[in-house]
């Protein structure tokens, strides 16, 4: 599910090189100033796997290597198919940067046209 | 019948400002003969948007009143029958009143006392009206409740407030379209006889649109939103798709679809559920939000 092996914490350069072929979608500090039990962690990569739990992958990720609480990291919520990246400060604030492959970005595009068309044609809508 | 229903929908719009959304709203739940509140302030078009539809399904009877927390059995479900106590017997005359209308709008419905709770939820659930010791087969079609508030936090009046599977709020005319209320002309609603729609019509869509296909991923999609709608509000008892709720939802799919011209449910309709899956107005743009970002999450269309 993460980076290499399950749960492995990728370092930045292995980082960068994968995200030359990404688009970055969103980068959002989630969490900021308040006192965390955890140690410092420089990033966590993973990618959205499930869409029932969406953001299961990437909280799984912060729990288990943070022992953080899903409810505090879990500001913003990635789609299915999105890669992630948490960052977490020495000064404990966390950035969170979504990212996501253009074939998958195209693909969901061409679906939201689709709807965007069903939509036009529904008596209800 | 798309066009049929696309020139019913125009026609009932005629004349009110900023309202094709709950129109279309209000007429869906009736064809598919459900319950519809409509909340939001006074002076809203709400009566008049019920009058409206009373007019639609031909050889109706309509029954509308304004509840206030001393309101009688009497006033809603008919006096009793004075021939009928001097037999012994306990029993209404409930011509013209809630137990034999097929349309019902009742304003300020939360205001509703224990004494006609029982009733009302009976006519509900079950279309029947104990008269005494005799059981009445009631021909409610569509329940239109209207209220300012909601009833957080009595159990009783919540029992009423899940069995409106639609809820729309009803605001003022905004600031960008308040001319157009200047330039209205009063004249009263009549729908024309061409574009009514009969009972029997009304039984055939129920049971043509019962034959609706829901696609696997559509399937999929609506377990999503209930899943992410258990996690989000776990800790709010408010917010929760019932068993009941869920049968009732698909079924308002299905008819949306049948009307649609449609085999089976799409995407599209699923966007009708952001007028389903709420129950305090202050988590409705968050629902909206968990349901959008669930449709669009698809991988295939």
């Amino acid at each position: 599910m993460f980076y290499g092996e399950e749960n492995e914490i990728a370092t930045k350069s292995e980082i960068e090189e994968e995200l030359a072929n990404l688009n970055i979608i969103a980068n959002q500090n989630i969490y900021q100033g308040q006192i965390l039990e955890y140690s410092h962690v420089e990033f966590v990569y993973g990618k959205i796997e499930n869409r029932s739990r969406g953001f299961s992958g990437l909280s799984a990720a912060l729990r288990s290597t943070l022992g953080l609480n899903e409810a505090k990291a879990m500001k913003i919520e990635p789609l299915i198919g999105q890669r992630a990246i948490v960052d977490i400060k020495e000064n404990q604030e966390i950035n969170l940067t979504l990212f996501e492959e253009p074939e998958l970005q195209r693909e969901r595009e061409e679906n939201k046209n689709k709807i965007k068309i069903q939509i036009e044609n529904n008596l209800w809508l | 019948m798309q066009n049929k229903l696309q020139k019913l929908i125009e026609a009932l719009s005629k004349n009110l400002v900023e309202k094709d959304e709950v129109i279309k709203l209000a007429l869906l739940s009736m064809i598919a003969k459900e319950n519809l509140i409509l909340i939001g302030p006074p002076g809203t078009a709400k009566s008049e948007i019920s009058r409206r539809l009373s007019q639609v399904i031909k050889d109706t009877n309509y029954y509308e009143y304004l509840l206030t927390k001393f309101t009688t059995p009497e006033e809603v479900f008919g006096p009793l029958s004075i021939s009928e106590l001097k037999k012994g017997q306990f029993k209404r005359n409930t011509d013209g009143y809630i137990p034999t209308s097929d349309i019902v709008f009742l304003d300020e419905i939360f205001k509703a006392n224990s004494s006609i709770l029982n009733s009302l939820l009976t006519i509900i659930n079950e279309k029947v009206f104990h008269n005494g010791s005799q059981k009445e087969k009631a021909p409610l079609i569509s329940l239109i409740g209207a209220s300012n508030e909601l009833p957080m936090g009595n159990s009783e009046l919540e029992a009423l407030y899940d069995r409106f599977l639609v809820r729309k709020y009803v605001d003022y005319v905004s600031d960008e379209n308040i001319d157009a209320l200047f330039h209205l002309k009063s004249q009263i609603f009549e729908l024309v006889d061409d574009l009514k729609m009969t009972k029997e019509e009304l039984n055939t869509i129920a049971t043509q649109a019962n034959a609706i296909e829901i696609p696997s991923e559509i399937i999929e999609i609506i377990k999503s939103i209930r899943l992410d709608l258990k996690e989000k509000f776990k800790d709010n008892k408010i917010e929760f798709l019932s068993d009941r709720r869920l049968v009732r939802v698909l079924k308002l799919l299905k008819i949306s679809a049948f009307t649609n011209g449609r085999n089976n449910v799409e995407h599209s309709d699923l966007f009708l559920l952001k007028h389903c899956l709420w129950s305090s107005p202050e988590n409705r743009d968050k629902i909206s939000k968990l349901i959008y970002k669930n449709i669009i999450t698809i991988k295939e269309i």
